[in-house]
């Protein structure tokens, strides 16, 4: 029998594929008597799925801008 | 076909906070990210030459500060290499036997509409820049961009053993994160 710290590991492997036959067979039945693990099992796949929308809304302030456009000028010389 | 051309003097009104915003998605401080955008236009200058046409300056300009990340991580990854730890040290998730550790226990979470949940991606990217930083890497490039993991362990030079070990954590450390600093509140 595989422990969480195992299943949770095998979990992530299983995504791309990188588990053998006897490793799937016994996550599955880990996960049918952990509900600890089977949430993670459920919460591991929802941050791929967040991750692929991961973003940021930031600015350059306009000194910041004014600074960036003085150092590309100077760049060229 | 038409082809495309560049303007240089447009960039930084056009680019800046849009190359700015995708850059601190993928590092860990916005310092960083204001050096790699204007690190993209100096060497989109220089470089401008090669520029045949094919695809849009803006296009161009993202495929250029993609480059500069990855040169960023190459760059830290060598400064990094003691954080990258074994299967055993520094896991406080689970005890000895393996058994999950009381304040780590998986909740339920009630992820209904919160994808699009401003608030919750400032958390998210919180948490993300929280983990070691070597950690955050494999995890943007593997989860955020899609990377393959034998495209990631080349690129970074890294064993695919050592790459698991870091996936493992970090997804262990994020979900924890996220748990307490999200779900919990």
């Amino acid at each position: 029998m595989i422990n969480c710290k195992e299943s949770t590991r095998l979990t992530i492997k299983k995504e791309e594929n990188k588990i053998t036959l006897r490793e799937r067979i016994e996550l599955s039945f880990h996960l049918m008597m952990c509900k600890f693990c089977s949430a993670f099992n459920v919460q591991n796949s929802w941050i791929n799925g967040v991750s692929k929308h991961a973003e940021a809304h930031d600015s350059f302030s306009e000194s910041e801008k004014q600074d960036l456009e003085v150092r590309m000028k100077d760049s060229t010389k | 076909m038409t082809k495309h051309q560049l303007n240089p003097d447009t960039w930084i009104n056009l680019y800046a906070d849009q190359l700015l915003s995708y850059a601190l998605v993928r590092v860990p401080e916005r310092d960083v990210a204001k050096d790699l955008v204007q690190d993209t236009f100096f060497s989109a200058l220089k470089s401008k030459e090669n520029f045949r046409g094919e695809i849009s300056e803006k296009n161009w300009l993202y495929l250029v500060l993609r480059s500069r990340i990855l040169d960023y991580y190459k760059k830290r990854k060598e400064v990094l290499e003691s954080d990258f730890g074994t299967d055993d040290d520094d896991d406080d998730s689970f005890d000895n036997k393996g058994h999950w550790m009381d304040g780590k226990l998986p909740k339920e979470w009630s992820t209904d509409n919160i994808i699009q949940n401003k608030e919750f991606m400032q958390i998210f990217l919180q948490c993300k820049s929280a983990l070691k930083e070597v950690q955050a890497q494999v995890f943007t490039m593997k989860y955020i961009d899609g990377e393959e993991s034998e495209t990631i362990c080349k690129e970074l030079e890294i064993l695919s053993s050592n790459y698991w070990v870091l996936i493992h954590r970090a997804k262990l450390q994020l979900r924890s994160c996220i748990e307490k600093n999200w779900f919990d509140k």
